[in-house]
């Protein structure tokens, strides 16, 4: 027994070493003073520096954050707005359209993109921003509106009820009583979404325009030309970013619980 | 001059009395309701008439599935009649929406706000009238001492206990001085001694403030202690309405009689007659059915003792203490007294 857990705990930390190796090296290579991803020649910040100065990685980050908060804006208002919806009503379609709106979340990011490229040619939209926003709704949606719907049926109708016995017009009851018992769910959805449409690059390289770049795809770009530690030095930011933002997460989750 | 007398002093004693001047404040009339399932139309209600006096204690007494649950949300207003009217102090209230309603309810698990702390809570009833906060704030601390809850106005709700919870839900709803306070069952979260402490508090509060109560409940006992009329529902109409004594002593149906307080149920030639358990003699000179003992078991502070009569019917002696001087099997001549017996309409499946 104790030989088996001795076993399971060192298979754990083989296991948690090899997922975290890489990512910790490239967070220790963004402050080597070398240009070399090999040779250690002591501590600097100059990558940081250099990305700091960077023109066109911060219209990058300015364009992914732009992109990221009005997809997740959209999606929170449909996604809130078609949980709300369906369940008022009863129908047999409600499992189907469910099980839709949460296949973008299974589907191919590739295939996805390509038919995002597809849909926005036919419509002869110029693609850039506006693009983006459109296919980064599309596929944030699915993470409210799973969160929003699970959380509307967890709580029942018992306190709206109790609200409109109290006097509450329909509206009010809204504001008072559902909109703050599902908002936990709403932000944790957000909150994943956000993180979706801030790392994707498959989907966005194929319906963005040449004159827009967010960052996910500037790291792309930037890969063909060999990694600099420059990059190491933004993977370490955005990866800073993505944990504070995760744990952001959970901790409105665990709250709502 | 007697009689003057006799007219004065009848009339006193109906001022004394629960009931001080029977206005009617609400009335239901001929309410019906289905629920459309998949595969099947199930009538819940089955043409309800009833009305309630001013300051009445009313209890809805029946097993779950009865159809009580539905025709309190039809007075609330959360739920719509297929058929029939609501009046409220003979205004038709059938079609108005559950805000604009002058009833408040008291829900199963409470249903308080989670977000908001008990003041808040409270207070809820009259910030959606757009009554001015002082005002709010005076009368929600008047109602917390009411329920005995004076400082915990800033808690959240699930820092509060089971009773707690209960007081504030209860303060939620009367807070309106609503026409009629409907309580769905509101004691059936909270532990039996905690219940029997909830049940005097309640009536309590309803004499005080001489709000009528329309109370919801499956314990034959919370209705006998709590109400001033029972109406014992089965299968979606009223079996009947009456007294607790009405209700316990004249069973006008088979159901009644073995719902309220589990009567025996002697069936004689066609005629179905109810006996209490208590009533049932054991070796006494009225006693002419033979019986075996086939069973004794100890529970709420009596013995039952069920017979076996030489028939084959089943009837239940039920005495004070742990044991009887009857074994299991031993023969005894058991019978009742006469007005004990109340013969009643056969509808138990």
């Amino acid at each position: 027994m104790k030989k088996n857990s001795l076993l399971s705990t060192i298979y754990l930390w083989i296991v948690t070493i090899i997922l975290y190796i890489p990512i910790i090296l490239t967070v220790i290579y963004s402050f080597n003073d070398n240009k070399s991803p090999v040779y250690w020649t002591g501590f600097s910040m100059r990558w940081y520096e250099e990305l700091a100065h960077d023109r066109s990685m911060k219209e990058a980050l300015i364009n992914s954050l732009i992109l990221a908060f009005s997809s997740c804006g959209l999606s929170i208002l449909i996604a809130t707005s078609a949980a709300l919806a369906m369940r008022k009503r009863e129908s047999k379609w409600d499992k189907i359209i469910t099980y839709l709106s949460t296949l973008p979340i299974m589907i191919p990011e590739i295939i996805l993109g390509m038919v995002f490229l597809g849909v926005f040619s036919f419509m002869n939209l110029p693609f850039g921003m506006l693009t983006l926003i459109i296919a980064h709704t599309t596929f944030c949606i699915p993470y409210i509106f799973s969160m929003v719907k699970a959380r509307l049926q967890g709580i029942g109708t018992q306190l709206e009820e109790a609200a409109y016995d109290l006097g509450a017009r329909p509206f009010r009851v809204f504001w008072d009583v559902t909109l703050p018992s599902i908002l936990p769910a709403i932000l944790s959805g957000a909150i994943l979404a956000f993180a979706m449409s801030f790392d994707d690059v498959v989907i966005s390289i194929f319906v963005t325009g040449a004159s827009t770049n967010t960052l996910a795809i500037k790291i792309y770009t930037k890969l063909k030309t060999g990694v600099t530690p420059e990059i190491n030095a933004l993977a370490t930011v955005l990866l800073v970013v993505t944990i504070a933002v995760i744990l952001l997460s959970e901790i409105t989750k665990k709250k709502e619980e | 001059m007697e009689k003057a007398f006799t007219s004065v002093s009848a009339f006193s004693k109906c001022n004394e009395g629960r009931i001080k001047m029977a206005k009617t404040v609400l009335e239901l009339q001929q309410i019906t309701k289905s629920f459309t399932d998949k595969t099947k139309q199930t009538e819940v209600l089955k043409g309800i008439d009833f009305s309630i006096n001013e300051g009445e204690f009313i209890t809805l007494l029946g097993a779950s599935g009865c159809g009580k649950t539905t025709l309190l949300r039809i007075i609330a207003g959360l739920e719509s009649a297929d058929t029939g009217s609501v009046l409220l102090e003979g205004e038709d209230i059938t079609k108005k929406e559950p805000y604009l309603r002058d009833v408040n309810m008291v829900f199963q698990n409470y249903a308080l706000f989670p977000h908001m702390t008990v003041a808040e809570n409270i207070g809820y009833g009259l910030k959606t009238k757009k009554v001015p906060k002082k005002e709010i704030a005076t009368k929600v601390q008047e109602m917390l001492e009411l329920v005995q809850l004076e400082g915990y106005e800033k808690r959240m709700p699930d820092k509060l206990s089971g009773g707690q919870r209960q007081r504030v839900a209860i303060a939620r709803a009367m807070i309106n001085q609503p026409k009629v306070l409907l309580l769905d069952e509101p004691l059936g979260a909270l532990d039996l001694k905690l219940r029997r402490q909830m049940q005097l508090e309640l009536k309590r509060l309803q004499k005080k403030l001489n709000t009528t109560f329309i109370y919801i409940t499956h314990d034959q006992e919370e209705a006998i202690n709590m109400s001033d009329r029972i109406a014992v529902m089965h299968d979606g109409v009223f079996e009947q309405v009456g007294t607790p004594n009405e209700i316990y002593y004249q069973p006008e149906t088979s159901y009644v009689a073995s719902f309220v307080g589990n009567a025996n149920l002697y069936h004689k030639a066609d005629a179905v007659y109810a006996v209490r358990a208590e009533s049932v003699l054991i070796n006494e000179t009225e006693c002419t059915l033979d019986a075996v003992v086939i069973e004794k078991s100890f529970a709420g502070g009596q013995l039952r003792i069920l017979f076996a009569l030489s028939d084959g019917q089943k009837i239940t002696a039920s005495r004070f203490g742990i044991d009887y001087d009857l074994k299991v099997g031993e023969q005894a001549k058991i019978g009742w007294k006469e007005d004990s017996a109340v013969r009643v309409i056969a509808n138990e499946n």
